[in-house]
């Protein structure tokens, strides 16, 4: 290029103007709230899609995001020893403890959190009915047996062992000397708490549905139910047992009663029923004959093994069913001449008479059928050519085959 | 920890045979050391007694209310000449409060090094303390020592909050005796306590005598020198005890004694007779100066006291001085359980049978739970379970006190119950009763 220069006369220097500036290229800005791998993945190529970023821009106007100050604004965070107020105290005693603190750039420390010490709100107490001057003289009744001044001393302790009566009890040392039971003590206060509530809401009937007010303290029930529960604690250990044993023999007396006064179901009485039993059946078994029938209705000869009759018989029955001749028809007509004529399925009890009875149904079902079937035959073929005798002769229709003999 | 808020309380628990001391929000105490206090006879001779302040009326008839007392298991452990020690605690209640004053002073200054002026105290106290005492302490701690807070906390009550609940019936088998005390809902009900004087005290007494019936006298640590001859081979020279006091030497020989219950004393599971069982396999224990001793039925006959007081009219006659222990007769573990619960209202009776607590210093005996549970099912009426729990670390069972201790001054909802000195001054240490009745 340095001798085309030389020969159109122009200088050696690199010529400034000529290089253009390049357009600067624009870097794509990495939008807010995509993470910088995600970014780098992305080429020029793909179009960044806005729509998960207008979701997250909007979860931000709404103020569910919480934005959180970053720690150079905030401070750093630092433990420091410092008194405390506690809400609950009335004497302003400064204790001290470990307090989170935050330390900004200059030094200064301020407490992360300030409001009221956490655990002066757990200071909560039950409510005590207490009188002053006036409702003493307008609304509580007069007992003889309770000064206004040991009054006062039970409202006290109330207050202070907040209505739990057991202790209250334990501790009472009245002024006056006298020693009361924690029934005394809890009907006075449960006296005064229902004419109090009454008289400052204005009648019974605004407060009916109040607990003290429905169930008024029944001190004399209290005590004989703790007499009760006292003899039951005293119970020794013979007589809890002689006590389980009476329970036990009324409950076994109770059950039989009931039992009995179910009517029972009659079972049908034996002596009504009469089994047809064929004639040759023996009746005892012979002995080392097997009590189970074949369907013969003689003693089965049968492997040594464990049989149950019913099942034998069923057995037996369906053998019996699958030698007829004819098939399924027959079959089906042994069965519906058994549902028509015998009893409503097998028997009941499988003993041998009963079996026996069973199988003979059957078998002389399956003769009749037999026995019609051939009479039908019969029948049908003497329809059909007239007559029942000489089938040889008469089949021919007069004409007699050539016999050898002729 | 939810709940809580450690304001760097202090809290100590003086029992009748150590005291622990730590602080609050820890599981264990940090300083653990006998209950007693010695004094040196040389400084209380020639010195005129200076006007006390004429408040201070409990003084023990001993201890001369001039002389230095000296605390902790340095002063006590190496040979004084001249040195009275006594127990700071009989039968519950301080012999005087400089006594008391003076464990404190070692548990602050000695071990825990502590200046008391910057943190709440908490004390437990036993359960039968009268309100005189208590003011006695208070003004002690508040005057004397200026610290800012302070709560006294029945004993019961913190070692049924160290075992998690707030209603149980407490049995304390402790030094001095045992005291059963049930606790309702944070309150201990003060008709229910009921003591027995036979405590560890007692147990250590009776061992003692056993091991001595065998002709074999315990000698305390430094009555005696070992040397080497050869190797493995000792030679145990006599040192004498002259010019030793008899509270010291006693003292140090009932911590032998002690030990050797502890190590090998069990009780059995069925009710002991030691003529049954006279034959039965003894057990080896080397005394410090290297005696060797077998020790056969006293095992089981020793604990055995706590459950057959009787045995300390027949076996260990005039070990125990019963006389002398006011308001505590000799009574099994199981009357005084039953009495306890006897003394109760009904209907509270039932769930007291069922939560039982078992802590203190005898409690570490392993099978004393088990046989308790069992006497105790066979004596109790037949509609209430019986149920005896106890901690299953042997630390939890013996610092109960203090455990509940530092779990109640660590507490957040606790920290508006102290007593401060501001409090103090305006109404006096009356109101204490009234804050922790």
């Amino acid at each position: 290029m340095s001798d085309v220069k030389d020969i159109l006369g122009m200088s050696r220097a690199p010529d400034r103007s000529e290089v253009q500036p390049k357009p600067k290229e624009q870097k794509a800005k990495r939008p807010e709230g995509m993470s910088r791998e995600a970014f780098a993945l992305l080429d020029g190529s793909h179009p960044i899609a806005p729509s998960s970023f207008v979701a997250d821009l909007a979860k931000k106007q709404a103020g569910l995001k919480e934005k959180r100050t970053p720690a150079e604004k905030r401070g750093q965070v630092v433990w420091e020893m410092r008194p405390f107020k506690n809400e609950a105290r009335q004497d302003g005693l400064e204790l001290r403890h470990w307090a989170k603190c935050l330390k900004d750039n200059a030094g200064r420390v301020r407490l992360a959190e300030d409001g009221e010490y956490p655990f002066a709100r757990l200071d909560c107490k039950p409510m005590v009915y207490r009188h002053d001057d006036e409702e003493w003289d307008n609304v509580i009744v007069k007992d003889a047996d309770w000064t206004r001044e040991e009054t006062e001393y039970l409202l006290d302790l109330c207050d202070q062992f907040h209505l739990r009566f057991l202790i209250i009890a334990d501790r009472y040392e009245a002024p006056a000397g006298k020693t009361r039971s924690m029934e005394d003590l809890k009907a006075r206060y449960y006296t005064i708490a229902r004419q109090l509530l009454i008289a400052r809401e204005g009648g019974p009937e605004q407060v009916a549905h109040q607990t003290i007010v429905k169930y008024p303290f029944n001190a004399d029930a209290e005590r004989a139910r703790k007499r009760a529960v006292e003899a039951l604690l005293a119970r020794s250990a013979g007589q809890e047992a002689a006590d389980q044993a009476t329970l036990e023999a009324a409950r076994g007396i109770e059950n039989t009663r009931r039992a009995a006064a179910i009517p029972r179901k009659q079972p049908p009485a034996a002596d009504t029923v009469e089994l047809a039993t064929p004639v040759d059946l023996p009746e005892q078994p012979l002995p080392g004959a097997s009590s189970l029938l074949g369907a013969d209705l003689k003693p089965a000869q049968l492997k040594p093994g464990v049989f149950s009759r019913a099942a034998h018989m069923r057995e037996v029955a369906r053998q019996q069913l699958a030698n007829v001749p004819g098939g399924a028809r027959a079959q089906k007509q042994v069965d519906t001449l058994l549902a028509e004529l015998g009893p409503k399925g097998e028997p009941v009890c499988a003993t041998q008479a009963t079996c026996a009875a069973y199988l003979a149904l059957r078998a002389d079902i399956v003769q009749m059928l037999e026995l019609r079937k051939r009479l039908q035959h019969r029948q049908a073929a003497e329809a059909s050519q007239g007559g029942s005798e000489g089938r040889g002769r008469r089949a021919h229709k007069g004409k007699v085959p050539a016999r050898y003999d002729a | 920890m939810y709940g809580g808020d450690e304001t760097n309380g202090v809290v100590v628990d003086c029992g009748s045979s150590t005291t622990r001391a730590g602080y609050a929000g820890e599981d264990t105490p940090e300083a653990l050391f006998p209950s007693v206090v010695g004094f040196s006879t040389a400084d209380a001779e020639g010195q005129a007694r200076p006007e006390t302040s004429n408040k201070r009326q409990k003084t023990s008839a001993t201890i001369p209310s001039t002389r230095k007392l000296r605390a902790g298991n340095a002063q006590l452990d190496y040979r004084h000449e001249g040195f009275e020690v006594e127990p700071v605690f009989q039968y519950g209640n301080f012999t005087s409060i400089e006594a008391v004053e003076a464990l404190w002073e070692h548990a602050w200054r000695d071990r825990l090094r502590v200046n008391i002026e910057e943190h709440p105290v908490m004390m437990a106290e036993p359960v039968f303390q009268t309100k005189a005492a208590r003011e006695q302490l208070l003004e002690a701690l508040f005057e004397t020592h200026k610290a800012p807070a302070a709560f006294m906390a029945k004993s019961a009550v913190l070692a049924s909050y160290a075992m998690g609940r707030q209603t149980s019936l407490m049995v304390d088998a402790g030094h001095n005796g045992t005291v059963v005390a049930a606790v309702h809902d944070g309150f201990v009900l003060k008709h229910s306590i009921t003591q027995s004087c036979i405590g560890g005290s007692a147990l250590s007494q009776c061992m003692l005598k056993s091991v001595e019936a065998k002709n074999i006298s315990v000698k305390p640590r430094f009555a005696f020198k070992r040397q080497e001859t050869s190797p493995g081979h000792f030679e145990v020279q006599d040192v004498g005890l002259k010019g030793l006091t008899d509270s010291f030497c006693k003292f140090h020989v009932q911590q032998i004694a002690a030990d050797i219950k502890e190590s090998i004393g069990r009780v059995s599971d069925l009710p002991f007779s030691a003529s049954e069982n006279a034959n039965i396999p003894t057990v080896n224990y080397e005394l410090p100066d290297g005696n060797e001793i077998q020790i056969g039925p006293e095992r089981f006959n020793v604990p055995e006291v706590l459950l057959q007081p009787s045995l300390l009219q027949s076996t260990f006659a005039g070990v125990v001085d019963t006389a002398a222990a006011q308001g505590a007769s000799p009574a099994s573990l199981l009357d005084v359980i039953q009495d306890s619960i006897s003394r109760s209202d009904v209907d509270v009776r039932r769930e007291l049978y069922n939560s039982i607590l078992l802590t203190g210093g005898c409690s570490l005996f392993a099978t004393l739970r088990d046989r308790l549970e069992r006497e105790l099912a066979d004596a109790a009426p037949q509609t209430a379970k019986v149920k005896v729990t106890s901690p299953a670390n042997a630390t939890e069972r013996r610092f109960a006190v203090w455990i509940g201790g530092s779990i109640l001054a660590s507490l957040g909802s606790f920290q508006q119950m102290w007593m401060s000195k501001k409090e103090y001054e305006e109404h006096g240490a009356a109101l204490m009763h009234r804050k922790a009745p």
